[in-house]
């Protein structure tokens, strides 16, 4: 039905389109100060999304615009951007802007990220300047500048990821100039990707959007940021950045490539070289992360020709990085052992953006964009054994004698002989991310309508070129199973999307704002048991601006606007999760005695444990809803928004026990037998039956008695969780009207946010550290309400509050920022309950007896151990059948102590902290960090900032452990040096 | 202006010296410390009372008076304060009372108040006690980390009859490590069973399989912990344990569970009869039967039928929440020695875990140094017997006092005294620090 009024919307729409006139808007784009052209700086129609590049002469034309209002942009680098109304109802020819150089002499530059005033969901931007002045080395230190950001003195040597609002990395959709950065083709779980291989010197802007975002946005559930590096013609610049862990140095320029021979541009082309390098450590500087980065882009519009009145934009990019981590001089370590892991990308995009003008259609979109890493990673170690080991190296089930290395051999269990070695292993992961997408929006006026429509479809494929994991040395190899990635198949994802974007101007300056959008995913695994799995994903985005300061400047309250969005977001699994590196449990069936070299035989019961294919397993969904608020009181610009986030259908792992039986053979069986220990070699056949044999031909081999031993053995699935995990929250940003005697303003920002979460599905589990009574493994499994562990859930909120104080001095060219940051509180509580609220532990009266437990009383209350009782049980006799577990355990208490043994296994206690529900309170902190950048003329500028200057060491008061934690980090700081020619 | 230079340097000096801290001499203080035992004052004379600070770098020694009271003038502070005192043998039964208290709290206004008080108790010798522990490990044969895969520990007949270590059964408290979480201590620091009729066993019981070993007097039987393997085949810093006449406390028959988690071997020489046996209640973490760092360890005497009843007894199970292991309740009355031994640096961290009955205090051990924990010779006792004429040898040098651990004060050479035909009475006040020292090379080292 929605989907009908939707369709019905647009064909009102596209009618009412036909009887538009148009026009011609053109002009000249000059330098404010020198007068000169501006060439390159972009012309953006935003109500009719059109667009021109200024040429050589800062001459620039669009035709065909629709009558009617519309907003004009001019932006080009290293400019502030203009913006315009204009009111198209003829021809506009002599259109001459004016754009001011972006430096430190104006009065209204910025260091916060600020609010995206046109977006109808909260969406932020962190512009160039905020950049250089919070001296970002890895992207993700920006989390610092968002509402209640902590900054942080991150290395990169410890992986990064970004994440809002609590959502969680693997959720959080990263892109850099239009490339989708994820970790779809990666086997290493549902992780998010990691941001340190992105060169931050050239990064121009960072847009976050964290609130609903745009149909157009897939396969992400937590948010996106987009990070759009720097493009166009720049003068050469130099960046060298210092801190005690990090340096930096890094060189660009954008040069024009000159003309056709009929005077066209043939574009411009922008580079950029970085070279970071982090340590760990200072005390010792030995393990070590580096980036070392190109970039280029290249952009050119092509007017001429065919293209004449439908210029087509072309920017392409190319990105390289060599670098990772590398420990190998750390003398600390053992001497031989190493550990290097390459962290090498290539990244490349290619967009042409076509604008047509057609009645039908305003602009096209073509994307191609990949992602290839090379994330190698090598690493030795030493190993030290008294007696021979055996490296598993099966991957069939079934019985496994470790023998001594053969060359050329199977080799699937290897006895290794004692002592000390090296050996060295690698890890081979080779992601590869494409992406093809064509987008076409369509842009009308009628009457007070502006209306937008964006159609696109979306195409991505992920594979893997790694080999996985290898071994250099395979002789000395530990247990290790060739899994090569290159075999896994290539996982598709299509998806087609249409969105409308609605604007009905209801009065002077007041309008309302609706875009609703409809995605469908359809994820494609050619060959594999998931086929095709897809999703669909509806978003509605509303917002009202009732008024702005073009008709209330002189009230109190000078604008306002309400925005309200819900919408649907899902995630695509990684082969991390579709395809996890299989598992191998290895049991051991045998061991031999020593001799007296101290070679020890060993036999194993290899048990493959892949994840079993599950056919209900659906793609993770985010369910979003946000209500937001702005305002300018009395010269104050106030931004509030509400969120509240459902992650339904987490993926996670479960195992299901079936039991098992094997024939084990211990070294009693072996031991004094007439072959001497020094001429003895064993077998095991594959029922598990171990012979001895006299390598020297001398005796008879001899088949020794083994005894058959039972226990149970996990089987994997890939699932979906059942219980959602709540976010909600409230963030809100105070910009208080510049105080112009003192060129300062006054930034108050903040957040609230709370999370919950219960599981609630009845588990399986065994314990297989616990033996029966009678010396056997333990043979019951129990059947838990939420899981085995401990707790079930979690709650938790916070509210963290800044305050930002920025001093800029036109006149002397610098800006000061002092930022004082503060956790208000922070409370969480550890939760074991059930759906409803009701109790799944209990207190207990007498912390020796688990019967003890007293119904009804809270184990929220007070300290106290606590007991928790699976639902049932069952055997391994019966493993099908489940056993009431708390009214046997009774039972059998009175009447068979050693079922009562066995079954007091299966309860879970708090162990040895006491207060495990206690609610934590944790008292609240703060910290100051200073920040000043100063221009020097046209040619330099310089940046320190110093974090925790004050080395507030705040000590928080935990409530729930009575100590004190140590929350501030200690004082860091850092300089850079630009310099521009 | 040279005169406002002058006064200004003076006020400096001045002021300088009025904030220069005022150290107060301390007087010292006039205390009594009087001994006791069951609760009534032990009169003997002459015994001697060691009075240590808290760090124990400095120590005070006076001896008792006829009412079984020690005087010392000493300056205000936190004290330790032991005493040891031993009756000649009677019927080749040795007693010795030994005491010790740990808080004793010396003010300035604390001279002619009441005596601090030691309780003494009284330690009957055993026939079977534990000599060495080697548990720590050494340096692995490149010197790149620890070898510990080698522990092994000595019981030894102290005594002149032939000793029945048939129903000798092994055992450990809880926690593994002294400095681990004490789930037995409660807010006030009170060990919980310091008053019961037993201790909390962890784990596993073990025992001997054979039915009948006879220890002859002044002899030992050597028991493989880890791996009864011949160590020096793959590190020259360890020792060979896989000599026939070994015992190997071994996994089998104490479970499932201990034959995957303890990876270790049996040297073929060693006959079946020499592998331990027992009975595990729950498993060890790691499958160790013994701490690498700080074990608590007991040697009780027990009929196998009994212990093996008492391991399954679920009655008998102790569940207090927090314990690192599931315990049995292992009888006091049954125990015939216990050792504590601390890791060397943890010391402020942990806490004893036998009640004072049992064992009242700890020897410290370095670790991963080819260290062991040996046991301090009687000297009188030794010196009594009439056979060790001329075969002692003294000026012993193995212990590890100068490099601060310990030493064997009776001064003789306990290893070279027996080589020499003597026989040996070792220390026994139930006080592991009092009985054992640092020994620098494990006796089994070559």
């Amino acid at each position: 039905m929605r989907f009908q009024i939707v369709t019905f919307v647009f064909s009102l729409l596209f009618t009412f389109s036909a009887y538009a006139q148009n026009y011609t808007v053109s002009g000249t784009v000059k330098d404010k100060d020198s007068g000169k052209p501006v060439e390159f700086a972009t012309i953006v129609l935003e109500s009719s999304e059109q667009w021109a590049v200024a040429d050589a002469n800062g001459k620039f034309t669009i035709k065909n615009v629709p009558a009617g209002q519309n907003t004009l942009n001019v932006s080009c680098l290293g400019y502030v951007t203009e913006t315009k109304s204009l009111n198209v109802s003829r021809d506009l020819t002599e259109l001459f802007i004016q754009l001011v150089e972006d430096n430190l002499k104006l009065e209204s530059a910025m260091i916060t990220a600020q609010e995206k005033g046109n977006s109808a969901t909260t969406s932020r931007t962190i512009d160039k300047k905020a950049l250089e002045h919070v001296q970002v080395m890895n992207v993700t230190d920006i989390s610092g500048l968002l509402p209640g950001g902590k900054t942080s003195s991150s290395t990169l040597t410890s992986a990064q990821t970004f994440s809002l609002r609590g959502g969680g990395s693997f959720g959080t959709a990263v892109e850099v100039d239009g490339v989708r950065l994820t970790n779809n083709a990666s086997f290493g779980g549902a992780s998010g990707v990691t941001t340190n291989n992105i060169a931050s010197s050239n990064v121009e802007s960072v847009e976050i959007i964290t609130g609903v975002p745009s149909v157009e946005y897939g396969d992400m559930t937590s948010g996106v940021v987009r990070i759009n590096t720097q493009r166009g013609k720049t003068p050469w610049a130099v960046t060298m950045s210092t801190s005690p862990m990090t340096k930096q140095v890094s060189v660009s320029k954008g040069f024009g490539l000159g003309t056709t021979r009929s005077g066209a541009s043939l574009g411009v082309l922008n580079t950029s070289v970085e070279y970071t390098r982090s340590i760990s450590n200072k005390m010792s500087p030995y393990s070590s992360y580096d980036r070392k980065q190109i970039n280029l882009t290249y952009s050119r519009q092509i007017a001429e020709g065919y293209f004449h009145n439908k210029p087509l934009r072309i920017t392409a990019g190319i990105t390289g990085n060599l670098g990772g981590s590398d420990n190998k001089a750390d003398p600390d370590r053992l001497i031989e052992s190493f550990s290097i892991g390459k962290d090498n990308a290539v990244r490349a995009n290619l967009t042409a953006n076509w604008l047509l003008s057609k009645k039908w259609i305003t602009n096209i979109e073509l994307l191609a964009s990949a992602s290839y890493g090379d994330k190698k990673s090598r690493a030795r170690s030493r190993y030290s054994e008294s007696i021979s080991s055996v490296s598993m190296h099966a991957t069939e089930e079934g019985y496994y004698m470790g023998a001594p290395w053969v060359e050329g051999g199977e080799n699937l269990a290897v006895l290794i002989d004692p002592g000390i070695w090296y050996n060295t292993m690698g890890y081979d992961d080779k992601p590869l991310n494409t992406r093809l997408s064509l987008k076409a929006n369509w842009a009308r006026n009628i009457g007070k309508v502006n209306n937008k429509v964006k159609v696109g479809v979306d195409w991505t494929a992920d594979k893997n070129f790694g080999i996985g994991t290898y071994a250099e040395e395979p002789a000395t190899a530990p247990s290790w199973r060739e899994y090569n990635f290159r075999n896994v198949p290539t996982m598709s994802n299509v998806a087609a999307y249409i969105e409308d974007n609605f604007m009905l101007q209801t009065g002077l300056d007041s309008r309302l704002n609706i875009i609703a959008g409809i995605r469908n995913d359809n994820t494609v695994i050619p060959g594999s048991a998931y086929g095709v799995t897809s999703s669909i994903s509806p978003r509605f985005n509303m917002k009202w601006t009732a008024f702005t300061e073009k008709t209330h400047g002189n009230s109190f309250l000078k604008e306002l606007s309400i925005r309200a969005s819900w919408g649907v977001a899902a995630k695509q699994p990684s082969y991390g999760v579709l395809y996890p590196q299989p598992g191998y449990s290895d049991l051991e069936v045998f061991r031999s005695t020593a001799s007296s070299t101290n070679t020890v035989y060993q036999a194993y019961y290899m048990i493959p444990q892949s994840v079993v294919y599950n056919p209900d397993l659906k793609w993770q969904r985010d369910h979003q809803s946000e209500v937001g608020i702005d305002m300018n009181l009395g010269g104050a610009r106030i931004s509030l928004a509400a969120y509240y986030n459902r992650t339904i259908g987490a993926y996670s792992e479960i195992a299901n026990y079936k039991p098992f039986s094997y024939e084990f053979t211990g070294p009693t069986a072996v031991q004094g037998l007439a072959i001497p220990a020094e001429n003895r070699s064993y077998t095991i056949s594959s029922d598990g039956i171990v012979t001895v044999h006299d390598k020297t031909g001398a005796l008879p081999s001899i088949t020794v008695e083994s005894t058959t031993r039972r226990q149970f053995i996990p089987e994997y699935t890939e699932d979906n969780d059942d219980n959602p995990v709540t976010h909600a929250g409230l963030e809100w940003v105070i910009d208080f009207p510049r105080i112009a005697p003192l060129n300062t303003t006054i930034r108050l920002d903040g957040n609230y946010t709370m999370t919950h979460s219960v599981y609630c599905d009845i588990l399986p589990y065994y314990l297989n550290n616990r033996m029966s009574a009678d010396g056997s493994l333990l043979k019951y499994i129990g059947w838990y309400y939420g899981g085995h562990n401990t707790s079930n859930g979690s709650m938790s909120s916070a509210a963290k509050a800044n305050v930002t104080i920025t001093t800029n001095i036109p006149k002397v060219r610098m800006i000061v920022s002092l930022k004082v940051e503060s956790n208000v509180f922070t409370t969480s509580r550890t939760l074991s309950e059930r759906a409803d609220g009701s109790a799944r532990s209990y207190v207990l009266a007498d912390r020796t007896d688990p019967l003890s437990y007293i119904e009804g009383k809270s184990i929220y209350d007070e300290e106290g151990y606590t007991v928790f009782f699976p639902e049932s049980y069952s055997t391994i006799d019966d493993p099908a059948t489940q056993i009431p577990y708390l009214e046997k355990l009774k039972w059998a208490k009175e009447n068979d102590p050693e079922l009562y043994t066995d079954l007091s296994n299966l309860y879970i206690t708090n162990t040895s902290e006491n207060y495990t529900y206690m609610k934590e309170r944790l008292s609240s902190s703060f910290s100051a960090h200073f920040s000043v950048t100063k221009e020097i003329g046209n040619m330099a500028s310089i940046s320190f900032y110093a974090n925790n200057f004050v080395n507030l060491q705040n000590r928080m008061w935990s409530s729930r452990t009575k100590s004190w934690i140590t929350m501030n980090p200690s004082v860091y700081y850092g300089l850079t040096l630009r310099l521009k020619f | 202006m040279k005169k406002i230079f002058s006064i200004l340097t003076l006020a400096a000096i001045l002021l300088l010296s009025a904030s220069c801290e005022k150290r107060e001499r301390q007087e010292p203080v006039s205390i009594k410390i009087q001994l006791q035992f069951e609760e009534a004052a032990f009169t003997v004379e002459g015994i001697t009372v060691t009075l240590s600070d808290a760090g124990e770098t400095t120590s005070y020694e006076q001896t008792t008076d006829n009412s079984g009271a020690a005087t010392f003038m000493v300056p205000a502070g936190n004290y330790k304060a032991t005493a040891v005192y031993k009756i000649a043998p009677q019927d080749g039964e040795r007693i010795a009372y030994n005491g010790r208290a740990n808080e004793i709290v010396v003010k300035p206004t604390s001279g002619g108040s009441a005596p601090f008080l030691i309780n003494l108790l009284k330690v009957v010798s055993q026939q079977v006690i534990i000599k060495e522990v080697y548990n720590a490990g050494c340096l692995s044969a490149d010197g790149q980390g620890s070898y510990a895969s080698d522990q092994y520990f000595v019981i030894y007949n102290n005594s002149a009859e032939d000793a029945d270590a048939s129903n000798l059964v092994f055992g450990i408290t809880d926690p593994y490590e002294s400095y681990s979480a004490n789930a037995y201590y409660d807010e006030g620091g009170n060990l919980l069973y310091e008053h019961e009729s037993w201790i909390p066993a962890g784990g596993a019981l073990w025992w001997f399989k054979e039915e009948h070993i006879i220890l002859p007097p002044y002899s030992q039987i050597v028991i493989a912990v880890s791996s009864a393997t011949n160590h020096t085949a793959v590190n020259p810093n360890s020792v060979d344990l896989s000599k026939a006449e070994y015992y190997w406390m071994c996994n089998v028959g104490l479970g499932q569970m201990y034959d995957r988690a303890r990876k270790y071997a049996v040297d073929d020489n060693i006959p079946q009869s020499h592998y331990l046996t027992g009975k595990a209640f729950a498993m060890t973490p790691s499958g160790w039967p013994f701490s690498t760092a700080s074990p608590a360890f007991f040697l009780g005497r027990m009929p196998r039928a009994e212990a093996e009843a008492l391991c399954l007894d679920s009655d008998n199970y102790d569940k207090t929440l927090g314990a690192m292991f599931t315990c049995i309740k292992f009888p006091k009355a049954n125990i015939v020695d216990a050792l504590e031994i601390w890791t060397k640096g943890n010391e402020e961290r942990s806490h004893g875990r036998f009640s004072a009955d049992v064992n009242s205090n700890y020897v410290s051990l370095a670790t991963a140094l080819g260290y062991s924990v040996y046991r301090n010779v009687d000297k009188e006792a030794t010196e009594a017997l009439p056979e060790n004429a001329g075969k002692l040898v003294y000026n012993y040098a193995d212990g590890t006092d100068d490099v601060e651990g310990t030493t064997d004060p009776s001064g003789i050479d306990a290893e070279a005294s027996i080589a020499n035909g003597a026989h040996i009475i070792f220390s026994e006040t139930n006080d592991s620090f009092i009985d054992y020292h640092q020994r620098k090379v494990a006796t089994l080292k070559k």
